[in-house]
């Protein structure tokens, strides 16, 4: 099962890492805001992701047929706002009631929202794929490494959003706001934030990531109702393997990583086992997570000798 | 008549998962979505050795359990210590890698799967027809049933429901958190593994298409309709998500090519609107529909404490009038405490967290039947030093003796089982059980925390448990909250909880109490009561250690105190001498 | 040698099951994207038994206009009143992907069910009343649900596709005697000499293979690297496809060269892939992938300035969706019984091909020929059983009118003026004779290249 591999297939599969994990990085990062900050399991993120390719579908092929990058960005703005309306409609006031069990609470719903949505999306546009088309794919090379066009604006459009958000996040009071109310809401509530509208603006700025990340895969890929599952699956590894209170630097390098162990892995493993391979790697990374800095002795406690109590107490009352 | 059979036959099974599941979801807090996996491994095995070796079902679904079981544990073992949100995604990347696996055995028929599996006979009688099979599933059923209900509502199940609510506070209780988390992991999954072994069965077929993380989310899902930690509930939930379907066929109409995805976006705004209005599920925690019958709808009024219903039961007498601190009783309590025999010998203890230095080569001392304050300002590192003690935060050196046992390098409930027990600051009381369950959660050597005792122990379990009660009641009335018994521990006041907290510390029967802050957050004027509890332990010959901000509450009760600044014992004596120095005083009050 | 070849051949045929094509698996692959595709329910369950079609409108009469799509059918099949089964009210199965990623594959094959049993009853055959199951696109569970509720109902027969929902309903419709068509998908592994189990279409990659190879040769002599890219259905069957498509190569003057990559079902991303593909490149590239997969494989392998020439074995709207433009700019060549509804061959395709453009506006494509295909079969099956008198409703006299004679009516092949047929193989329950070639869409158009049957037979240039 080797292939033959050299200079030029490496080259072209790190070419291919970078752009894939552009991808994955900047879902990882909308994820990670959303989950870092809010503490909300935000399942349902996978529908937003699918909405987003769908509504810039729609306003550019259907009712209003605007031009095509208006369109575009139409539709990936209402998918913000409609992000922005699941939490403040739905899992804030569900947070509230739950309490302690809230991130329970939110999962579930969130799950529940995933599948209700994905399927209205089918219902309402049908089950079939659907043309999106954009401006003309073009070929382009370096020596003998080719990609798309639309593979170089993605992660050229990536980074850009990756470091105006770490920007954001550095110097803006806004920002400040945000990291605050991620370390400790109850605290920041005190020093003069408002949480709640933390919170909605990570949903915005989330929802947004993620519908730019649809756009681009709705533009090379397919848009149909389940485009959401595989993609939002990686931006949960992502997010979880860089660590959901990183700078969005750090996860969106994470996010290239990942797709970078997913191609190389090709060079030694069939195409079918690589994503069995990223999530191999995740489960070895929770292994070692939970292991961190214990014994065996600790992780087994009931092998050794339960110590014996030395002497009875005599009893209250 | 075959489809109802079907139906109802595939009710049970769905049953039997969900009531398994809610076990480990409900009862012990483990958000797993993995359940399908071992299902599957109990799905695939029994239908590998039936199909492919030709054994007949008995023994096939033994060995598919037993395989689901080993699978749990492996599982297990690294889920121990991480959050929810970790858990969630270790199962999701453990269910992948799980199926993965079963495509890439050609035995078990790849991507297809095991598709031919029947005709054999469990017991002697033939399973052919859907019919057939709701004996076998419905006894499962109960089966299952009666053992999640057995763990569920016993000792056992009080523990796991302190993990749920609280591991740290369950932990500081002499739980052994990690084996229970374990136990109740590998349990869960070898019932899932049996129902899976069922499903199989009835279906004829074991494919990753069956086992695949939809059907996770369904049993999920069943388990949140039906209410966590009810399991009459998630029986209930399984009739609903599998009638749903005829449901919608029969009675709806619905065209074939529209009713599965309508199907979906019922269950998925079901979801979404139940989490919203009633997110404790349809049965909620504790609710019974044959009480409920009986005797009608329950009222928990909660009750008010007041000066004239709270009545501690103390057999010390509660001194009238003047409490303030007696400089001479001073001198002879710190005299009574060098001449007290050491209990627990702290020495050299350190720790530091990336460089900051929370505990510097510290000495302490308790002694049998004496209380020993530890004060300082805030930041000093009181709390830490409890943490440091019972075994909560490993130290980087030091050792800690207690009864010449060595502690350091213990787990906290190995601490705690060896005799020293801390309360929190914040209290930790486990919120949705009662307060007697609360205190009687803290009572050592239960013979139903235990497996044995709890299946094969005949009346063990039953009379511990009826002791347990009986001791547990003995400290609610000691603190004076009997009549608080059957109320949720959640609905306390923030005095009354401590309270409680005192009485589960005391439950546990240890030598060496550790209270962090007992006295703050209450009502001034029941302070002096509660002091007179604490002075009332000391009287039963137990040694207490208390973190105290209130100078008052420690002149009237320490023997002997210490004073910490920055992670360092600074000075020590009676609280007279500390709050004699200039510079003490300076820096506890940073003036 | 000859006799090698032939003894080749039939063991060929017990093996050329393999697969599947098209119809099938979709994603039921437990891994595959479709993570979430079903999710709440997977498990339970059919869905829906809502009865369309049957519609009983007028019967064709001797005295019906020539124009009366009734009377055309009927005299094409030169129909006996006698045994045509006139009013008589047939229950039929339909078990297909209604939801689900293989959506559009329910779709179009019901429209076939639902024109040939409007055609049927104008005819003067029997109503045909179909009721509709979903296997939601490949979910096992559902399968066996609708299995158990067809036993139930008492329904003699039935058509199917995935393989009968990937093999879960094989079983229960021997054992019940459910006579059973699939067009879908064919037979495959578990599905060849399945009994009452009937597979009515080509399997590929391998029936068309070395049709496929002669026409590569006969225009790129000398040129006869190929390599392989397919989806991974797991084992023993990718090991089994594999052994009959190297014999293939070997037998067509071919050469393999080493390059056999397998690749998830619907993962739509070959960047990983596609450098292996580069760094060993074949003249001739094999792609058995379906549904969306071989869209996104043509656009990504135009990007990648693959060199080889890439052929395919299915062609739907999905495809021309997924591939971003690269189908109509750069062209699509595939190979396997597709059915060309822009040059209907003889008079029932060109019936079928108007009737079906005047009722759903657009031209059919191959599933839906071939479901229009399944349900003639049935009514022929119907006639011929009763001509014997036997009981119609009792699926084993149904298939034993089909093995009377395993040549059956069929919208493919023929000429201007016969109407073509099929021939099915009686172990392996498979086609044996079935018209099938090598076509390139571009720019909105499909145009032949070449035509030939199983095992290159009869091959001739379009």
């Amino acid at each position: 099962m080797f292939a033959r591999f050299d200079a030029t297939t490496v080259a072209q599969l790190t070419a291919n890492g970078i752009f894939r994990g552009a991808a994955y990085g900047l879902l990882g990062v909308g994820f990670a805001l959303i989950l870092g900050v809010t503490g909300r399991f935000h399942f349902a993120y996978s529908f937003t992701y699918t909405l987003a390719a769908y509504l810039a579908f729609t306003l550019r092929f259907r009712g209003p047929k605007l031009p095509f990058w208006i369109a575009s960005f139409l539709g990936i703005l209402l998918t913000a706002a409609v992000g922005v309306l699941i939490e403040r409609f739905i899992y804030r006031p569900l947070a509230k009631r739950a309490g302690a069990t809230a991130l329970l609470a939110v999962f579930v719903a969130a799950l529940g929202i995933g599948i209700a949505g994905q399927n209205m999306i089918a219902l309402f546009w049908g089950q079939a794929t659907q043309a999106f088309y954009g401006p003309d794919k073009k070929a382009w090379s370096i020596g003998s490494t080719r990609f798309e066009n639309f593979d170089v604006w993605q992660t050229v459009c990536a980074l850009a959003l990756v470091l105006i958000l770490t920007g954001l996040l550095r110097f803006t009071g806004l920002g400040r706001a945000i990291k605050a109310t991620r370390v400790n809401p109850d605290l920041a509530t005190i020093i003069g934030i408002n949480a709640n509208h933390i919170y909605l603006v990570c949903f915005a700025i989330g929802t947004f990531l993620c519908g730019v990340s649809a756009f681009w895969y709705g533009l090379q890929f397919t848009v149909e109702p389940n485009m959401g599952q595989r993609p939002v699956i990686f931006a949960f590894v992502v997010a979880f393997l860089a660590g959901t209170a990183r700078s969005p630097l750090r996860v969106f390098f994470t996010g290239i990583a990942v797709a970078l162990i997913e191609q190389w892995a090709s060079i030694w493993l069939s195409v079918r086992w690589t994503q069995t391979a990223v999530f191999v790697i995740l489960v070895g990374y929770l292994v070692s997570l939970s292991l961190r800095g214990r014994k065996l002795a600790d992780l087994l406690p009931f092998l050794r000798p339960a110590p014996t109590k030395p002497a009875a107490p005599t009893a209250g009352s | 008549m075959e489809i109802w059979y079907n139906y109802a036959a595939q009710i049970l099974v769905f049953a039997i998962l969900a009531v398994s599941l809610n076990l480990l979801l409900g009862y012990a807090g483990q958000v797993s979505v993995a359940h399908a996996s071992f299902a599957a491994i109990g799905g695939y095995g029994m239908g590998y050795l039936v199909q492919e070796q030709g054994w007949s079902y008995l023994p096939a679904i033994f060995v598919g359990i037993a395989l689901a079981f080993v699978a749990g544990l492996i599982v297990a073992l690294p889920a121990l210590k991480l959050s929810v949100e970790y858990l969630i995604l270790l199962t999701l990347a453990v269910s992948s890698v799980i199926l993965g696996i079963f495509v890439a055995f050609p035995q078990l028929g790849g991507t297809y799967g095991l598709i031919k599996i029947s005709g054999n006979s469990l017991f002697g009688f033939h399973l052919e027809h859907k019919i057939d099979w709701l004996l076998p599933t419905g006894v499962g059923l109960v089966i299952v049933y009666l053992i999640c209900w057995r763990v569920g509502e016993s000792p056992y199940g009080r523990v796991l429901k302190g993990i749920r609510e609280d591991p740290l506070a369950t932990q500081a209780l002499g739980k052994n958190v990690f084996a229970y988390k374990v136990t109740v992991f590998a349990m869960t999954s070898a019932m899932a593994g049996f129902g899976g072994a069922l499903y199989s069965g009835l279906l004829g077929l074991a494919t990753p298409g069956v086992y695949g993380f939809n059907f996770s989310l369904t049993i999920f899902a069943v388990v949140i309709f039906g209410g966590m930690a009810n399991l009459s509930g998630s029986v209930f939930g399984a009739i609903i998500i599998v009638l749903l379907d005829p449901f919608l066929q029969r009675v709806l109409k619905l065209e074939a090519d529209k009713a599965f995805v309508i199907q979906l976006i019922v269950y998925g705004v079901a979801l979404t609107v139940l989490m919203r209005l009633r997110p404790q599920g349809l049965f909620p925690e504790g609710f019974s529909v044959w009480r409920r019958l009986r005797h009608g709808k329950q009222q928990t009024a909660r009750i008010e404490m007041n000066a004239e219903t709270w009545v501690p039961d103390l057999d010390v007498k509660i001194r009238e009038g003047d409490h303030e601190p007696d400089h001479r009783e001073q001198g002879m309590r710190e005299a009574r405490w060098q001449d007290a025999e050491v209990v627990l010998r702290a020495r050299g203890i350190s720790k530091s967290f990336g460089g900051i230095v929370a505990a510097e080569d510290l000495d302490i001392d308790l002694r049998k039947g004496t209380i020993t304050a530890l004060v300082g300002p805030n930041g000093a590192g009181k709390t830490t030093v409890f943490n440091l003690l019972t075994g909560f935060i490993a130290p980087d050196q030091g050792s800690v003796v207690l009864n010449g046992t060595e502690l350091v390098g213990r787990t906290p409930d190995a601490v705690a089982r060896l005799g020293l027990v801390r309360s929190f600051q914040d209290v930790r009381l486990i919120q949705r059980v009662s307060c007697l369950q609360n205190v009687m959660m803290a009572v050592q050597e239960q013979p139903g925390e235990h497996m044995v005792p709890l299946f094969a122990g005949g009346s063990r379990a039953r009379k511990g448990e009826d002791e347990t009660r009986e001791k547990a009641m003995g400290w609610l009335r000691f603190v004076g909250m009997a009549d608080f018994a059957e109320s949720p521990a959640g609905a306390l006041s923030y005095g009354q909880s401590k309270l409680l907290s005192l009485a589960r510390v005391l439950a546990t029967e240890a030598d060496v109490l550790l209270l962090d802050e007992p006295a703050s957050g209450i009502d001034t004027k029941w302070v002096d009561t509660m002091l007179d509890l604490i002075e009332a332990v000391r009287e039963q010959g137990r040694t207490v250690c208390i973190v105290e901000h209130n100078l008052h509450v420690v002149g009237r009760l320490a023997d002997h105190t210490y004073f910490m600044e920055l992670g360092r014992i600074t000075a020590q004596g009676t609280i007279d001498e500390l709050t004699g120095s200039e510079r003490l005083a300076e820096a506890y009050f940073g003036t | 040698m000859s006799e090698h070849n032939e003894n080749e051949s039939r063991r060929g045929g017990s093996r050329r099951d393999f697969l599947r094509n098209a119809g099938l698996f979709g994603t039921a692959a437990a891994l595959g994207p479709a993570f979430l595709a079903a999710c709440g329910s997977s498990s339970k369950g059919s869905s829906a038994t809502t009865v369309k079609g049957g519609s009983g409108t007028t019967a064709a009469g001797a005295a019906a206009p020539a124009g009366d799509p009734g009377a055309q059918l009927a005299a094409m099949l030169k129909i006996d009143a006698k045994t045509a089964g006139k009013g008589v009210e047939f229950p039929m199965g339909a078990v297909l992907a209604l939801t689900g990623p293989g959506s559009f594959y329910g779709k179009t094959m019901s429209r076939g069910i639902d024109l040939a049993v409007k055609h049927i009853a104008a005819a003067g055959g029997p109503n045909i009343k179909v009721t509709y199951w979903d296997h939601k696109s490949g979910d096992a569970p559902a399968g066996k649900q609708a299995i158990t509720e067809i036993v139930a109902k008492k329904i003699p027969a039935k058509l199917a596709s995935y393989v009968d929902d990937l093999g879960a309903m094989l079983e229960d419709t021997a054992k019940n005697k459910v006579f059973t068509l699939d067009g879908g998908g064919g037979t495959s592994i578990f599905g060849q000499k399945q009994p009452y189990f009937w597979g009515t279409r080509g399997i590929t990659p391998n029936d068309p293979m070395p049709g496929l190879f002669k026409w590569w040769l006969e225009n790129n002599p000398g040129k006869t690297k190929v390599g392989l890219v397919g989806w991974d259905i797991g084992e023993p069957n990718n090991g089994i496809i594999k052994v009959d498509v190297l014999a293939k190569i070997a037998a067509a003057g071919m050469t393999h060269n080493g390059l056999y990559e397998l690749v998830p079902v619907g993962g739509q991303d070959f960047s990983a892939v596609l450098p292996k593909i580069k760094a060993n490149e074949p003249d001739l590239l094999i792609v058995s992938v379906y549904g969306q997969d071989p869209g996104s494989f043509a656009n990504q392998a135009a990007t990648a300035g693959l060199k080889a020439k890439v052929v395919g074995f299915e062609f739907t709207p999905d495809g021309v969706n997924a591939s971003k433009g690269t189908y109509d700019k750069d062209g699509w060549t595939f190979a396997y019984d597709y059915f060309d509804a822009s040059a209907p061959v003889s008079p029932l395709a060109k019936l079928f091909v108007s009737e079906f453009k005047a009722a759903y506006g657009e031209l059919p494509d191959f599933y839906a020929a071939n479901f229009y295909e399944n349900t003639l079969v049935m009514w022929e099956v119907i006639r011929r059983a009763n001509a014997k008198g036997g009981n119609i409703m009792d699926g084993d006299v149904l298939d034993k009118a089909l093995r009377e004679n395993l040549t059956v009516v069929s919208v493919y092949g023929g000429d201007a003026t016969t109407v073509g047929t099929s021939t099915l193989d009686e172990v392996t329950h498979s086609v044996k004779k079935r018209p099938m070639g090598v076509f390139e869409y571009k720019g909105g158009k499909v145009t032949p290249k070449a035509f030939f049957g199983i095992d290159a037979e009869g091959y001739k240039k379009a």
